[in-house]
Parts: C-alpha cells; sequence; structure tokens
C-alpha cells in the first residue's frame, strides 16, 4: 500500500529551475505518466523520487513519512532504466536476483523467487542468457522482472518503450501494464510519447519548462486542455491564434470564424480545434461553428481521410473524418464550409487560460460536472 | 582479402623491425665470448645455462619480478580510484585533471627520478624534515621502496588512462540500477563495475608490468650499484663487460619471462568479463 | 670507470655537442680537412674545443667534429668497426686501462715521436706505443676536516668502526677500489683478485661501505654528511674544494694507484695525420695547463710548470708519495672476473 506525494518539488541548476514547484498525488496501485517534450523536467522529477537528484525545494512522501533523506538504495524504488541498464557480466537470472541478494535473500527462498520472476515475465528459457543475447524486447522485460523482484514500494519507468522499434511498443506497453497492474504497484512512468502515454496511463502529468500544465485522465486532457501546449500536444489540434469579435466571431489572419459555443468577453486569445471532429459541408452552410475556406489539399488515409483548408491567406485547418461513410476526397480549390460542434472547440484568452463555454455542453453524455 | 592486402605492408615493417633484431638477439645469444675477439660464432647454449645455473643471476630475476608485480598492485591500487573518479567526472575539472595526469608524461623519466632523488636523499626533502622533526633521519634512497616508488610514479599515469578509458565505456545507470536495487555505492562499485573494468584493468596491468619489468633508469638513478635488476645488468654486461653473448641471452630470458606471465594472467580473466 | 661522465648523457654534454655541430660546418668551408674526436662530454669536451680544437687545430685548417659519449660505447664501437676499411673516429679518448685492453687486441696505431714531436716532453711510465696520456691523477684518501680529526693515512683505516656507514666509493671505480686493496694488502697493486686483497676489500664492505653510482654523488655524500671518508682521485678533490664541499686529500702510506686518461688513434682512423696532428696539440702546455687550473688534473708533459694557486693545490706532499702505476699486462686480463666478483660479493652484499 503505497501512496506517493510530491509536495511542491523544485529542483535548480544554478539560477535554472529544471523542476519548479511539482504537486503531485498518486495513489496506491496507480500508473501515473509524465509527459511532455525533452527538458520538460519530467526525467528529473524521476530521478529526484529515485533518489539519484537531491531536491532543491519541496518534499517527497511515501505512506506519509518523507524520503527525501533516504539514499536511492533504501528507498525501495523498482527502477526500469530507458537503456534497461542490465547487468552485462551477469546472466538473465543472476540480474533478476541481484536486488534480493542486495536485500540478504539466499538459498531456496531466492531460486523460488527468481523462478517466479522469469515465469511472470515469460523469461524461463533465457535464465542463464546474458543480457546481449536477448532481443530488446526480452531485455525490457529482464529490467522489468529485475525491479519487480524486489517488491517496490513504487515503480519507475523511465521512457520504458522509447528503445524498442514500434511493432513491440505496443505489445511490451501491454505487458508492462498487466504486470503492473496484477502487482498492484504505485507507478511512475516518464515519457516524451503521448500515444505511449495515453495507451498505459491512469492518470497523465504533462509538463512543460519544469512545471506541470495539466494533471487529469486521458479524457480530461483532451477534451478539456487546460493551455494551448496541453491542447496542442495532446490530439494534436489546430491552434489559432487570434481575436474575439462580437457576436460570436472569432477574427483570425483576416478570416472570421463562427464560434459553436458563447463566451463571455473579448479580446486576443487562441482557438484550438480537433481535426477529428471538424467535418466538411457545401459552401453556403454556415451557422455557429464554421468557417469558409477552399480544399487545399487532400490525402486518403485509409481509415480517415485528411482535407487540409484554407481560410485565410496564411491560415489552414486540418479537417479529418472517417472514411466509413463513403465520400470521396474533394478536388482542390473547392470551396466549403468547415463544421464544427461545441465539442471540437477550445478557447483560451490572452494568458492562456481556458474560456468556459456558457451553453449546456450537449455533445459529450460521459462529461462530469467539475471542470 | 582486400583488407589482408593493405594490411601486408604494414606487417612486413612491423616483422621486420621487430622480427629480424629478436631473430639477431637469438643468434647472438648462442655465441661464446671472448675478451679479445668479442663474440666467435658457435651454437651453444651456455650463456642460458650459466644465468640459471648462477644463484646470483636467478636472484637478480627474483628481485626484478618482485618489483615489477608490487610495482603492479600499487599501481592498480592507486589507479582504480583516481580513473573512476576521472571517468565519472563531467564538470570542465576534468580537462584540468587529465592533463595533470597526462603532463609528467612529457617529461623525461630520467628527470622525474632526479626529482625523487632529491626527496629521497641523504638530508633531502623526507630526511631533512624527519631530522627537523624528531631528530632521527629516514634513509630512503638506495631502497627498494624508492625504487618501487619511481617505478610507480612513472607507471601510474599509464595505468590510470588505461583504467579510465575502460571505466568510461561502462554506462553509469548500470551504478544507479545496482543502487536502486538495494546496493550501497561501494557494494556496488565491487559487484557491478569492478567485474566490468577486468579487461582495462589486465591491460592496465600487463602494461605496467612489462614497464616495470624493463625499468631501467629508476633502479639505476633511485635503487644504486647495490640494488640490481634484469635491465641494468643487461645494459652493463653489454657495454661495459662487452659480453654479448651473454647479455642478449639475458634480454631474452628478460622478455620470455614477462611474456609468458603476460600470458597467464590474461588466462585469469573469466571469458564473460572479456568483451562486454 | 666513467670518471668524467656522471650520467650517460648530461645536459650539458648534449649542449656541447649541439654546439659543436654548426661550429663544425662553418668551419668546414673554409678547412680543407676533417676530423672527428670520441671523447666524454661535459667539462673536458668543451675545454678540448675552447683550447685544442679552436686555437690548436684550426690554424692548420683542421675542422674538428666531437663525437661526445660514454667510454663504454666508445670502446664497442672500436670493437664493431674493427673489420671496416674506414672506422668512424679519429681520435679516441681512453682511460690507460681500456686502451691497453683494446692494443692488445691490435685495433691501435702506434704513436711515436716522429708523428707526434711533444712525445719527447711526456713524464716517463704514463704512456705506452700506442697511447698518449693527456691527464692524470693519483687516487687518495678524502674525508671531510669538518667532521675527521684525526685523517686517515692508510687505506686499512677505513675499516676503523667510528667509520660504519660513514665510508664511499664510486661502484664505477671498483677496479681502482680494488687496485688500492691490493696495494694496501699485498704491496703490490697488480694482485687484485689475491685472496687477501678481496678480503680487505670484504671487510670494508662490512663495515657499511656505501656505493655510489657516479663520481659526483660521492661529493654530494660528503656534502650532505652521508659520509666523511672515501677514496677518490685528486683531481675530484679540487673540483670539489672549488664547489665550497668540506673535503681534504690524504695521500696513502702505501701508495697511490695513477688514473691515467689520454688518446689513441684506431688502425682504420679515416685521417690518421691529423689525429696525430691533434695529439700533439692536446701536449701543448698551453692546453695541459686550462685542464689542471679548471679539472684539478696533473699535466703528462714537463714543460708545462704550474703556477698559483692551481700549483698549491696540485703541489704533490713532501716526503713526495709512492705513485704506483698498474701492468696492464696482467690488470687487463683480471678486470673481466674482477667485475664479475665485484658484482656478486660487494654490490650484493
Amino acid at each position: 500500500m503505497s501512496r506517493l506525494v510530491l509536495d511542491r518539488l523544485g529542483r535548480m541548476y544554478g539560477r535554472a529551475a529544471a523542476v519548479a514547484d511539482v504537486s503531485l498525488e498518486i495513489d496506491d496501485g496507480e500508473l501515473l505518466v509524465l509527459l511532455g517534450p525533452s527538458g520538460c523536467g519530467k526525467t528529473t522529477t524521476l530521478r529526484m523520487v529515485a533518489g539519484f537528484v537531491a531536491a532543491s525545494s519541496g518534499d517527497i512522501r511515501l505512506d506519509g513519512s518523507s524520503i527525501l533523506a533516504l539514499p536511492p538504495y533504501r528507498r525501495d524504488m523498482g527502477l526500469v532504466f530507458q537503456s534497461y541498464a542490465l547487468f552485462p557480466h551477469l546472466s538473465v537470472a543472476r540480474n533478476v536476483a541481484f536486488g534480493l541478494e542486495m536485500r540478504g535473500m539466499r538459498g531456496p527462498a531466492l531460486a523460488a523467487r527468481v523462478a517466479e520472476m522469469l515465469r511472470l515475465a515469460r523469461l524461463e528459457p533465457f535464465a542463464e542468457r546474458l543480457p546481449r543475447q536477448l532481443s530488446g524486447g526480452q531485455q525490457q522485460r529482464v529490467a522489468l522482472a529485475r525491479a519487480l523482484a524486489i517488491r517496490p514500494r513504487v515503480l519507475l519507468l523511465d521512457e520504458p518503450l522509447s528503445n524498442l522499434d514500434a511493432a513491440l511498443r505496443g505489445e511490451v506497453g501491454r505487458d508492462i501494464r498487466l504486470l503492473q497492474r496484477e502487482s498492484g504497484l504505485t507507478t511512475i512512468m516518464v515519457t516524451h510519447d503521448q500515444d505511449e502515454a495515453m495507451a498505459m496511463a491512469d492518470r497523465l502529468v504533462v509538463m512543460r519548462d519544469g512545471r506541470v500544465q495539466q494533471v487529469g485522465t486521458q479524457q480530461d486532457l483532451y477534451e478539456r486542455p487546460a493551455t494551448p501546449f496541453v491542447a496542442g500536444f495532446i490530439g494534436r489540434s489546430t491552434m489559432l491564434p487570434g481575436t474575439r469579435a462580437e457576436g460570436g466571431v472569432f477574427i483570425a489572419d483576416g478570416a472570421a470564424l463562427r464560434l459553436a459555443g458563447r463566451y463571455g468577453g473579448n479580446g486576443a486569445g487562441t482557438l484550438a480545434l480537433r481535426p477529428e471532429r471538424l467535418s466538411l459541408a457545401a459552401a453556403d452552410a454556415a451557422g455557429p461553428g464554421s468557417v469558409a475556406g477552399s480544399v487545399e489539399l487532400a490525402s486518403y488515409l485509409g481509415a480517415v481521410r485528411e482535407h487540409v483548408v484554407r481560410i485565410g491567406p496564411t491560415l489552414r485547418i486540418v479537417v479529418r473524418d472517417s472514411t466509413a461513410q463513403g465520400g470521396g476526397l474533394l478536388s482542390a480549390g473547392t470551396r466549403v464550409t468547415v463544421r464544427w460542434d461545441q465539442g471540437a472547440e477550445r478557447l483560451f484568452d490572452a494568458a492562456d487560460a481556458p474560456q468556459p463555454s456558457l451553453n449546456p455542453e450537449p455533445t459529450d453524455p460521459r462529461m462530469t460536472a467539475d471542470d | 582479402m582486400a583488407a589482408a592486402a593493405l594490411l601486408s605492408p604494414a606487417l612486413f615493417v612491423v616483422l621486420l623491425m621487430l622480427g629480424a633484431p629478436l631473430a639477431l638477439l637469438l643468434r647472438f645469444s648462442l655465441d661464446r665470448y671472448d675478451p679479445t675477439e668479442l663474440m666467435i660464432e658457435t651454437l651453444t647454449g651456455a650463456n642460458y645455462l650459466r644465468f640459471f645455473a648462477d644463484p646470483f643471476y636467478v636472484g637478480v630475476l627474483r628481485t626484478t619480478l618482485g618489483v615489477a608485480v608490487a610495482a603492479t598492485a600499487l599501481c592498480l591500487l592507486f589507479g582504480l580510484p583516481i580513473a573512476y573518479r576521472l571517468a565519472r567526472m563531467t564538470s570542465r575539472w576534468k580537462t584540468a585533471c587529465m592533463l595533470a595526469i597526462v603532463l609528467p608524461l612529457f617529461v623525461g623519466s630520467t628527470v622525474r627520478m632526479v626529482g625523487w632523488l632529491i626527496l629521497f636523499a641523504h638530508g633531502g626533502m623526507i630526511d631533512g624534515a624527519l631530522r627537523r622533526l624528531t631528530g632521527g633521519g629516514l634513509e630512503l634512497m638506495y631502497t627498494p621502496f624508492a625504487v618501487i616508488s619511481g617505478i610507480v610514479s612513472i607507471n601510474l599515469p599509464f595505468v590510470i588512462l588505461t583504467l579510465q578509458s575502460t571505466i568510461e565505456t561502462i554506462d553509469p545507470r548500470l551504478e544507479e540500477a545496482a543502487e536502486s536495487l538495494g546496493a550501497p555505492p561501494g557494494r556496488g562499485f565491487w559487484r557491478v563495475v569492478w567485474p566490468l573494468t577486468l579487461p582495462g584493468t589486465a591491460t592496465a596491468g600487463i602494461l605496467c608490468f612489462i614497464l616495470a619489468m624493463n625499468a631501467y633508469a629508476t633502479p639505476y638513478l633511485l635503487g644504486g650499484p647495490r640494488f640490481q635488476m634484469m635491465a641494468p645488468l643487461l645494459y652493463w654486461e653489454f657495454s661495459t663487460n662487452n659480453n654479448w653473448p651473454f647479455a642478449a641471452a639475458l634480454g631474452l630470458i628478460l622478455m620470455a619471462t614477462t611474456l609468458i606471465l603476460t600470458a597467464c594472467s590474461s588466462l585469469l580473466i573469466p571469458r564473460r568479463y572479456r568483451v562486454a | 670507470m666513467t670518471d668524467l661522465a656522471p650520467l650517460p648523457l648530461t645536459r650539458r654534454a648534449v649542449l656541447a655537442g649541439a654546439a659543436a655541430l654548426p661550429l663544425a660546418a662553418r668551419r668546414a668551408a673554409a678547412a680543407e680537412q676533417q676530423m672527428v674526436v670520441a671523447t666524454w662530454g661535459g667539462d673536458y669536451a668543451n675545454l678540448l674545443h675552447d683550447n685544442v680544437d679552436v686555437p690548436l687545430m684550426a690554424p692548420q685548417q683542421i675542422a674538428v667534429v666531437q663525437d661526445v659519449g660514454d667510454e663504454d660505447p666508445r670502446v664497442a664501437k672500436l670493437y664493431a668497426q674493427r673489420r671496416l676499411p674506414r672506422g668512424a673516429d679519429d681520435v679516441v679518448c681512453l682511460q690507460e686501462v681500456r686502451a691497453h685492453e683494446v692494443g692488445a687486441a691490435g685495433l691501435l696505431e702506434t704513436i711515436d715521436a716522429a708523428k707526434v714531436p711533444n712525445l719527447v716532453h711526456v713524464l716517463p711510465n704514463l704512456g705506452a706505443p700506442t697511447y698518449a696520456p693527456h691527464i692524470w691523477s693519483p687516487q687518495i684518501l678524502v674525508y671531510n676536516p669538518d667532521k675527521v680529526k684525526q685523517p686517515p693515512t692508510r687505506f686499512a683505516d677505513l675499516l676503523d668502526p667510528q667509520y660504519k656507514g660513514r665510508v664511499g666509493v664510486g661502484d664505477g671505480n671498483y677496479f681502482y677500489v680494488m687496485m688500492a686493496a691490493a696495494l694496501a694488502a699485498t704491496g703490490d697493486l697488480n694482485k687484485v683478485d689475491a685472496e687477501a686483497t678481496k678480503a680487505l676489500a670484504l671487510r670494508l664492505n662490512a663495515n657499511g661501505l656505501r656505493l655510489y653510482p657516479s663520481t659526483d654523488s660521492i661529493g654530494a655524500g660528503i656534502k650532505s654528511g652521508e659520509i666523511d671518508v672515501g677514496v677518490m682521485w685528486l683531481a675530484r678533490t679540487i673540483m670539489w674544494q672549488n664547489a665550497g664541499i668540506p673535503v681534504q686529500a690524504s695521500f696513502a702510506a702505501e701508495g697511490s694507484v695513477l688514473y691515467i686518461s689520454g688518446m689513441v688513434v684506431p688502425k682504420n682512423a679515416p685521417n690518421k695525420p691529423a689525429a696525430f696532428a691533434y695529439i700533439n696539440a692536446m701536449l701543448e702546455p698551453s692546453a695541459q695547463t686550462r685542464f689542471a687550473e679548471r679539472m684539478g688534473y696533473l699535466p703528462t708533459v714537463n714543460n708545462c710548470p704550474l703556477t698559483g694557486k692551481v700549483a698549491e693545490q696540485l703541489a704533490l706532499p713532501k716526503p713526495a708519495p709512492v705513485l704506483a702505476v698498474p701492468d696492464y699486462g696482467i690488470t687487463g686480463t683480471l678486470q673481466p672476473q674482477i667485475a664479475e666478483w665485484w658484482k656478486k660479493n660487494m654490490q650484493r652484499a
């Protein structure tokens, strides 16, 4: 039963803050993913939890007591590295046994625990091999088995899938998720890959420049991004900087977009539109949630088709819709109206604060009221 | 095949430069010495027999071996922690530290020995300081301690640089992995880093051992006339006695001993550690 | 035996050699001939250059190139080049004992007054038919007058327990030390292999004899107080006195072995006329005087009276000490076995 709390955690390198004011609570058995571009502070945060980087400020508490004073070897954290960091001179079994031996485990108990871990990680045939004789996916499983063997209080995963080729990622990711869930381990995973993050997380933390941008479930981040950065990073929205004008119109680069929702206030802001929630209609189909433009580029991608629609001198928006309804590609130059519902748009003010819609939101019945 | 063809001129030069003098040395060692004729061409094992039948010469070889083994052990003992620190250093001090270690190599070993002479001599820095402090001096000059210190000081940079380049190939994450698994830093080092440095340690040790076995200036200057090692003895036989056949035999015996022990030492390292 | 070159390559020796080369090249343009003198480096080479090569040889249109190095390699080179029609060196500087050995092997040209007119002035007993002596010095007992109240007067005085661990000799001078022991033990300096001689040497060794790797290090040992007495050439004593080292010379009652250094001409010397001219020049009083003044060695010619401070320093005591010249015919054959004996019994004690 491990509940991990990061309390206003910070790390300075000289005058630069690598991590600033990060507060998180990770529940027992939860898999929390730290997501962000490189240099966002996610790895530094993970290394502070592991004990390899000293915190400059704040606290880390495990089940209520601070672990900041503990050296890494007494923190009981199972750590899986991006490079796996398997001991190259030890067999798979000896790698898995390492942490147990450090805890003084010997003889049959040790052998039994190692065998159990090898079975769980489906590594039994490779027990006596050296790491360099294994494939990347197998090495990853050894790293995981080695970290889990010591029954850590927290599992820390540092970019665990990034060294694998694309075909293996999904499979190994599922393996990790299953092992983690079976053992009910409180887990922090760090990644820069949003698909990976979405697939594995219970909750996600988007970080940028050492700070937390937003914490929430996949749905929270996708439906209600707290900042333009999150909107752009999760699900790749089209970001349109512009000005809110009277009558529910958003002016961007000369183009007038009619907003689907009703918002208070005027002034500069940013409109984020989800390509997969937009649709194309006839040129004269104006109304709330629409903008006129002309098709510039059209691609057929199998499950979806993608149209790039030019709405201003330099402004384009991407419309991605399913090919299930049939409908071929529109030829370049075709005049169209791009249409959307309230759930497709997200409006931020000049300070990047999200603007709540004054309409009730009918599009998503699953939505919770606590937004 | 093309690669082999490219190699062959180099191979030829190496064979010529290395093989020919060795063959000549072997030939000389089978000749007979004469005070006026110097070398009389014949085929005799008398020079080798003379060496192994005389406890004096075997004793010199034993002294040489003892000094070489002690110097090698000390070099590895001092070199490993320094090399480790250096390899794991990331700050700008690393360049300065590397330079400090490489710099002595720019000074000839004879000149550095003169430094030791000043340090060890009667009334020198150590002896003089002790005399002032305690009233009694410390005779360091012309002792095995002086010779081993001198050899260690000369060989240490080679050992450190060899070890450092090995340790730098070891992922520091391995140590973090060990630590996260519950190994305190010291224990992690011995269980993870040390086994992986073994190939480099062997290379450094062999390098140090070979250099120590063949040390000339150090035993000559710091050991004094009463401390005999193979290289000065060989030179004395060659130049003062003009006994080239015996000197050639001494040279080959020294080389053979060094080669055999070097070959044995590489067998001590388990196969799995050899190439990571 | 490397009295004049304490280390294989001193910085000065290298500089002297380097300085000699461009000079020689410059001379060669004007001179009609060139010759090579194989010599010790350091002061000895510099003095030859300043007092023989430049003032006496250059006017004869002979450019001198110095081949600076140790005595042992010089001898080895003589042997190695024996079968060549033209050797590398015209004049080779050697101690008399080594010259005798090389001469016995038949490698040396005869030197006589017909070729070298100054030979008529050379003191008796110093030379040989193939050897022209250049400088000489008696081997004496040295002591530190600050520490030793009663100077040693005989070799055997060094066995005194009060000198335990305080006697020093040069390891390279082992043969001269053994000759001194032979003189003390048997009255004949040639009996270096006599049991009595070896026994005396071993007793000296047992009294904590210190062996120094070079002659200079003996002076350093006296200066630092490591030793109080030793066996050395008179010439060195004078150099040390001039350098401020507290040292006095004492002639042993049983006699003093002579250190003699000179020059030979190999049979295959490429320019023999120049070689003989060189030997004639080094015997000139002007050159001899400078070696006495600067290095404390005695002139080997009778037409070179010393004056001033050097005359005082080099004056032999009255009554005249016994000066003993080895019979190189005997000692030359004993050298290898004494070398071996010294190595095994004196060095490794």
